[in-house]
């Protein structure tokens, strides 16, 4: 990974500092000429469910707990992720970005499987 | 197609492919060469407009996007906080090139009408889109603080 450039910051919003927000640059859509990324909500997710530096079992949690998962239940939570457009980009890139393995479709299997059977999360890791 | 654009307050038109970035449009069609172009990527600033009153890549954005929107680039710029800018730009002689600065002043602008107190802090992070090769970078805060001035003590633009 590496930093975004230009530096940019969340702000106070999620969506970036006064007149620099995400929007001076991402469109609605990726953008072919420019090789930038788009979509029409594109921002970032709150602070509270960021993940870098986190232990596996550390992030299992905290997608079940309703203080950083933006107050979701399970259910709402499979919603989000197999059904989002935005999360849905991680898969569809674009460009010349690796997408992320699977697809959504597949991913959404996963999570509900795991809910099904209990949502456990790994001990220690 | 004919895609029709309201530019610096006229309605323009563009017959070309719609997926045109506004850039070229502004600068090959309607010939308003103050924007610029310096890198293509969203990366250095230079071809910020504003579009309905925020601050654009105008090279990261296809022209189909912009009908029924309010485009105004460097040339149209009017407001009084565009007017406390330009002045203070002048006066600390901020340009040295000059090649970055409609795009600089573009964004300060953007910046001061949402933010007319502002920190250093603020600043840097407004303006961290915008680079500069001659590094004007002291210039250009000590004029956003002046323009900033100014316009909190109500001094004619």
């Amino acid at each position: 990974m590496h930093p975004h450039s230009p530096l940019v910051v969340r702000g106070p919003d999620d969506r970036g500092a006064s007149a620099l927000r995400c929007t001076t640059c991402h469109g609605v859509a990726n953008f072919a000429p420019s090789g930038v990324p788009g979509h029409p909500v594109w921002h970032m997710a709150p602070r509270e469910m960021a993940w870098q530096g986190r232990a596996l079992a550390q992030i299992c949690e905290q997608i079940k707990d309703p203080r950083h998962n933006g107050g979701r239940t399970l259910a709402q939570i499979l919603e989000h992720v197999a059904h989002d457009s935005l999360v849905g980009w991680a898969w569809r890139p674009g460009g010349s970005r690796e997408p992320a393995p699977g697809t959504q479709e597949e991913f959404g299997a996963l999570i509900a499987a795991w809910i099904e059977s209990g949502a456990a999360c790994p001990v220690g890791h | 197609m004919t895609i029709r654009l309201k530019v610096n307050g006229e309605t323009r038109e563009f017959n070309g492919d719609p997926d045109t970035p506004l850039l070229w449009v502004i600068r090959d069609d309607l010939g308003l060469t103050g924007t610029k172009y310096g890198c293509g990527i969203a990366q250095c600033g230079a071809c910020t407009v504003h579009v309905d009153g925020v601050p654009l890549r105008s090279c990261s954005s296809p022209v189909a996007a912009m009908p029924g929107r309010a485009i105004t680039t460097i040339e149209g710029l009017s407001s009084p906080v565009a007017k406390a800018v330009q002045k203070a730009w002048i006066e600390l002689d901020v340009a040295q090139c000059g090649y970055c600065q409609s795009g600089q002043i573009m964004s300060a602008v953007a910046l001061l009408e949402k933010k007319p107190k502002l920190s250093d802090r603020d600043i840097d992070l407004a303006m961290a889109g915008n680079i500069c090769r001659c590094a004007t970078y002291q210039r250009i805060r000590a004029a956003i603080h002046l323009a900033s001035k100014r316009l909190a003590s109500g001094d004619p633009p």
